[in-house]
């Protein structure tokens, strides 16, 4: 038996239905691959981004608004913590190196980071890729994505954001750059790095060392407030007495890891939502091919009676409406799983512009899941109308 | 064999066949048919004479009585046995032809190969290629959807004729086509029942079909007649 021909004639004959059917069925598996795809990139993403940050130390609040803004550069308002615990900090001897992070001013939109020199260094475990290290105040270390080169002069604005109106120009403090570092897939590739002496004495706040000291780096005996430090400890047990040890009145501490699962945690019932809807999605659209498919073939009638007539058995019958419907759905859900990846390699790019991540969309088992779940629920849909088909009286059919 | 045992030979008894409001439409107590013969069903329209051939095809079951060809009393059979004497033992040529468009005239002649084949063997595709030869058809590659109503006729005569049926039955076969076209086809089903020894029987309402065969009968109140 081999009812190919007979599905492929049907195919050829209809091939407007068939096309709509599988444009329809490629477009709901394409929502359903496409948000899961970008879902798990953001969130792998995220999770990357926050490996290079053991434990964040700022003001009492928000834990998840302190990593939103150190981590991953998002511009709020934060309130700063006192240059006292900085101090505090930095000679504590559970620490191995520390850094503060001064924000308030970009350019052109990139944010300008205050910074100690161990954190353009990781405590020496990373080197620039192009130039050096800053040294002093007025030059600056930009992101690997960071639209400068070396030697540009940088006229930091005031303001976490840039805004249309041309605001406030802190004309008199040029940075020039000086190097640049490795790609993190980070929101820090787009920043530009320099002294966090720089960023106070900007703001009048002096640089954080005695009058007449130039030099940049701890220890900082004048240290103004900060919104956060970035704390690399010593070992894993002194990362959890420095985060017990600074959960106090005048501090908080997290591991921006342990605040990014619960903030995954409480996305968690957004993803089961966006997945339910993809899913809902996808029933709905084989439930539309069901009936566009029952119509179809309530359509042909007269063709599968004729088959039966001249001696196909109602298996044949059946096997042709079944191949038909089943390039159809192979086709849609092929079409769909890769539109659906062209559509998250194209978003990736403005998506991860956006939150700052560098994401790398890739199918997972999920979208996979998901696309043999519409092929096996069209096909099972199908299957009502095929059999009904094929089990119809041949004698009846023919005298419609 | 005997003459009565031969697939050709048909053998109705006691058979009615009954609509819900309209009654019996066709009644007949005895039919006998030599193989071999060929046979004129004639009467108006909506006299049931599809029905009886439909009944006589194994296609639409009889109220009441039997239908045999041969020794295949094919209402005592399974759905999957009368399926299987069909594709054996009868050649069935439709009014509308019903082909199926999107595939080439030699593919629609082979199409009851498959339903039992993978693919049509070179014997099989050789046989179905004289056969629209035989029968005029000048492009066997061609896809019916693009052929006149005369060509498509014969591409089905072909695709009946295929497995050299020991029963032909067309319902109307002439009804919609033109009259050159009617002659030839008459013509053609009679040289192809002749040529295989296939019992022949058509209905139709076309006097020049029905002049043609040698056994006439008519489908009037119900009852079959037989005319001279």
């Amino acid at each position: 038996m081999n009812p190919w021909p007979v599905a492929r004639a049907a195919l050829r004959r209809q091939w407007r239905s068939a096309l709509a059917m599988a444009l329809l069925v490629a477009l709901a598996t394409a929502l359903g691959t496409g948000l899961g795809i970008m879902e798990r990139s953001v969130r792998v993403a995220a999770a990357q981004a926050a490996d290079a940050f053991d434990l964040v130390i700022g003001a009492p609040g928000s834990a998840a608004q302190l990593v939103l803004t150190s981590v991953y550069l998002q511009p709020d308002t934060v309130p700063l913590m006192d240059g006292s615990q900085l101090s505090k900090i930095m000679a504590d001897p559970d620490v191995l190196w520390a850094s503060p992070i001064g924000f308030g001013d970009q350019f052109r939109g990139m944010p300008i980071v205050g910074v100690a020199p161990d954190f353009v260094t990781q405590g020496g475990q990373r080197t620039v890729t192009e130039g050096r290290s800053f040294t002093q105040e007025g030059e600056a270390v930009v992101g690997s994505a960071a639209r400068l080169a070396l030697g540009d002069t940088i006229m930091p604005g005031h303001g976490l954001i840039e805004t249309p109106e041309p605001g406030h120009v802190h004309s008199e403090s040029p940075y020039t750059v000086v190097g640049r570092l490795p790609p993190t897939g980070t929101a820090w590739d787009r920043a530009v790095l320099v002294p966090i002496e720089s960023v106070w004495e900007i703001h009048g706040l002096g640089n954080g060392h005695p009058q007449d000291v130039e030099r940049v780096g701890p220890p900082w005996e004048q240290a103004a407030g900060v919104p956060a430090v970035v704390v690399k400890p010593r070992t894993l047990a002194g990362a959890y007495q420095l985060r017990a040890r600074y959960r106090a009145a005048a501090s908080t501490a997290v591991f921006p890891g342990e605040v990014l699962a619960s903030l995954f945690r409480t996305l968690g019932d957004v993803r089961a939502l966006v997945s339910a809807m993809a899913l809902a999605c996808a029933v709905l659209v084989v439930a539309a091919v069901f009936l566009a498919f029952g119509a179809l073939v309530s359509a042909r009638a007269r063709d599968h009676a004729v088959l039966r007539a001249i001696g196909a058995s109602p298996g044949f019958v059946l096997g042709a409406l079944w191949l038909e419907l089943g390039v159809v759905l192979v086709a849609g859900v092929t079409g769909g799983v890769l539109l659906g990846w062209v559509g998250a390699q194209l978003a990736a790019g403005p998506a991860g512009h956006a939150s700052g991540l560098t994401l790398h969309p890739v199918l997972g088992r999920a979208e996979l899941k998901l696309a043999l779940a519409v092929l096996a629920g069209g096909l099972i849909a199908a299957g009502l109308p095929a059999v009904l088909a094929s089990r119809a009286s041949p004698g009846e059919a023919l005298k419609r | 064999m005997s003459a009565l045992s031969e697939p050709g030979a048909l053998h109705v008894h006691d058979l009615t066949i009954a609509y819900p409001g309209a009654g019996t439409i066709v009644s007949v107590p005895v039919l006998e048919v030599a193989a071999g013969s060929t046979v004129a069903i004639a009467g108006p329209s909506g006299t049931g004479k599809t029905s009886l051939l439909h009944a006589l095809a194994g296609l639409e079951r009889p109220t009441t009585g039997t239908v045999a060809w041969g020794d295949a009393a094919l209402w005592s059979m399974s759905t999957g046995a009368r399926d299987q004497w069909r594709r054996q033992h009868l050649g069935l040529v439709f009014q509308d032809m019903h082909l199926l468009s999107g595939l080439a005239a030699i593919d629609n002649v082979l199409v009851p190969v498959l339903f039992g084949q993978l693919r049509p063997t070179k014997d099989q595709r050789r046989r179905g290629l004289d056969l629209l030869d035989s029968l005029g058809v000048a492009h066997p590659t061609r896809d019916v959807a693009v052929m006149s109503r005369g060509e498509r006729q014969r591409v089905a005569l072909a695709r009946a004729l295929l497995s050299r049926p020991a029963v032909l039955l067309a319902d109307e076969p002439t009804a919609s086509l033109d009259p050159a076209s009617a002659r030839q086809v008459t013509a053609l089903l009679l040289q192809a029942a002749a040529a295989h020894g296939a019992t022949l029987v058509v209905t139709t309402h076309d006097p020049a079909l029905i002049g043609q065969m040698a056994i006439r009968l008519h489908l009037m109140g119900g009852g079959l007649e037989r005319a001279a």
